[in-house]
């Protein structure tokens, strides 16, 4: 028999409530965006027009999911459309992606490295302090690799995104996507190195 | 077997098969190679180590990402809360 206190009474759906939403979501939004795309004034204006685009989606919050989720879900599509614009209008000119992108990590004839490129030990101090430190370095390194690779690359390491969606969004074949992570995790391992060391 | 000769001393081969394989999409051959490179190159092997390092960074603070303070200012706050609802007002 079942017994009536198993079931968890369902107290209602969330309800949205616009007239509060700067104020409870902004800074988290904001927060959200501002490790994607770090440019402050564009993380903002990704903020407002997610508050203006829920608005006039209210209707279709049904309630499922808390606020702050489904306002956090409309942000992360802005995103993705924003590294779409930018990767677009940048680098879709005509340079092949081989010849833009294998500088001289490694050397023509054999594939070896390159001296100059060559890895060497970071030596990182296991604490939190040079973590953050670090992590800062590669934001800033990050934003040196051309838009279309930091695009693919975010969606890739930060949004946990499947290869073959990003390749549909960004238009990039499969095995252009390969290279792009390979050749971004390259040029972010010697920017770090030059920075670091 | 001459596609292991082909990458033994292939580090741009290695490298890339290293990305790949952070993302579990290494056939087994591919998989093969790159071990059998590895074994020989210690740079590689370094490359390998600070290749994952990073992406562990990377992945970590984005996860942190509600933790690094940064806020919007109240005039921002103020202003989106306006345009919110001078548009509710008109729905």
């Amino acid at each position: 028999m079942k017994k009536e206190t198993d079931a968890i009474p369902f107290t209602g759906r969330h309800t949205a409530h616009p007239e509060n939403w700067a104020a409870k979501y902004a800074d988290y939004l904001f927060r959200y965006a501002a490790a994607r795309v770090s440019d402050r004034e564009k993380a903002r204006d990704l903020v407002q027009d997610t508050f203006l685009s829920a608005l006039e989606n209210v209707a279709g919050f049904e309630g499922r999911s808390s606020e702050s989720t489904w306002l956090t879900a409309i942000l992360k599509n802005k995103i993705i459309d924003l590294y779409r614009k930018q990767s677009s209008v940048m680098e879709r000119h005509t340079e092949p992606l081989e010849k833009l992108t294998d500088h001289d990590f490694f050397e023509a004839g054999n594939g070896h490295w390159n001296e100059a490129f060559q890895p060497k030990e970071f030596g990182m101090q296991n604490d939190t302090i040079s973590k953050k430190e670090f992590a800062r370095i590669l934001q800033t390194c990050m934003q040196k690799l051309p838009a279309l690779w930091f695009s693919a690359f975010s969606l890739k390491h930060m949004e946990g995104e499947t290869s073959e969606k990003i390749c549909t969004s960004l238009k990039i074949s499969p095995a252009n996507f390969w290279v792009i992570m390979h050749r971004s995790k390259l040029n972010l391992r010697a920017c770090l190195q030059k920075n670091w060391l | 077997m001459a596609t292991l000769k082909e990458i033994a001393y292939d580090c741009r081969k290695a490298s890339y098969l290293i990305e790949k394989k952070q993302f579990g999409n290494i056939s087994i051959k591919e998989r093969l190679q790159l071990k059998y490179h590895l074994t020989g190159c210690s740079v590689c092997r370094l490359y390998q180590q600070q290749s994952v390092y990073i992406s562990d960074i990377l992945h970590q603070a984005f996860a942190d990402f509600n933790s690094t303070g940064l806020s919007i200012s109240d005039s921002d706050i103020t202003n989106m809360q306006k345009e919110i609802n001078l548009r509710l007002g008109s729905m």
